[in-house]
């Protein structure tokens, strides 16, 4: 984000504006237009329902790279296992070399990047209750997916599937996978044609 | 109950919580679960005090609810009035930071659904694609991690990952 920061000028130290807190119900009209004010709204207090329901709807690398470590109580908020219902990986371009993987191996310290332990943590933070991937512009390995199918028996996954390059897939998905799974239901989409499905 | 063309004509008084009372159909009103359940209740007498919205916000409110209450009829006349409700929502939530978070607490406060979805979809794109200084910068919000708390919590995964 360039430029100036529209509301740096309201920044003032933290006690000075629970004091106001107090007096909001009183608020007139006009101390509303005044700057004072907009500082007793505190974006970290919000009650955990709207937080989830912002974070829900965010892509997976700013829940994963922005929100958890602004401050302690977007950190809890951002846990909620229905933040993490929905993972659309397709924002990550070229995976797994996208800038993405930088940023997330910068955030979390980490020296190597792995497949499998990204997706450990979107299983371990749904609680098992992913309902829908969406894959990025290439299949995962298939190791990768029936890992995925297998911890989270609800997962719909939604993968492009170019018909020439991945010939026999769904053929050797089925078998590997028949022999990873023995009981639970899966759903699996493949689409052919990646922008009618954008 | 009463028939939709009384609940038409009938009004209702809502008392900001600085005071400023606001008459508003009944359609209009019962966008409001909380609001809706008391009127179901038969516990409306007078006006309905709301201590946590405050004028400014309360009109703001009842200006979406109003156009929502009527949508519903629209719906039933027009092919695809949706694009239209669309854009309207856009416009209507396109404002100043604080005012959002008003908006936000009171449509959560008053169990206004489409509303709260439509906040906290203005707040998910205001979030999207910001480095975390920025978030904190854009929202006044404090780093209230200690140095260890946050190492601690960058540091979770690394076993994943060997």
């Amino acid at each position: 984000m360039g430029g100036p920061e529209p509301d740096a000028d309201f920044a003032e130290p933290s006690d000075r504006r629970v004091q106001k807190e107090e007096g909001k119900m009183n608020a007139s009209e006009e101390t509303m237009k005044s700057k004072q004010v907009i500082d007793i709204r505190r974006w970290e207090d919000l009650p955990l329902d709207c937080l989830v329901n912002i974070f829900k709807r965010l892509g997976v690398e700013d829940i994963t790279t922005g929100v958890p470590f602004v401050c302690k109580s977007w950190y809890e908020a951002h846990l909620d296992p229905s933040c993490w219902k929905i993972i659309d990986l397709r924002a990550m371009y070229q995976w797994p070399q996208s800038p993405f993987i930088g940023r997330f191996m910068h955030a979390y310290h980490l020296k190597k990047f792995k497949t499998r332990g990204f997706l450990k943590i979107i299983i371990k933070r749904s609680h098992k209750l992913l309902s829908e991937l969406v894959l990025p512009d290439h299949l995962l390995p298939l190791s990768e997916m029936v890992y995925i199918c297998k911890e989270c028996p609800m997962a719909n996954i939604y993968a492009p599937w170019h018909s020439e390059k991945d010939r026999g897939f769904i053929r050797s998905f089925v078998q590997t996978f028949n022999e990873a799974v023995m009981q639970h239901s899966k759903n699996i989409v493949i689409y052919n044609n990646w922008y009618k499905y954008c | 109950m009463m028939s939709l063309a009384a609940q038409k004509e009938k009004k209702i008084v809502l008392r900001s919580s600085d005071g400023e009372e606001f008459e508003v159909e009944v359609a209009t009103a019962r966008q409001s679960k909380m609001i809706s359940n008391m009127i179901n209740d038969g516990c409306v007498e007078g006006s309905i005090p709301l201590f946590n919205v405050d004028a400014r916000t309360l009109a703001k409110v009842i200006e979406y609810c109003r156009r929502h209450a009527g949508a519903t009829r629209i719906l039933d006349e027009y092919d695809n009035p949706n694009e239209e409700i669309k854009s309207w929502d856009a416009t209507y939530i396109d404002v100043h930071q604080t005012i959002l978070y008003d908006i936000l607490q009171a449509a959560d406060y008053l169990e206004i659904k489409d509303l709260l979805d439509l906040a906290c979809e203005q707040v998910a794109n205001i979030i999207r694609g910001k480095h975390v200084e920025e978030i904190r910068n854009t929202f006044n919000i404090k780093n209230d991690f200690t140095v260890e708390e946050e190492k601690e919590i960058r540091k979770q995964h690394p076993w994943l990952f060997e």
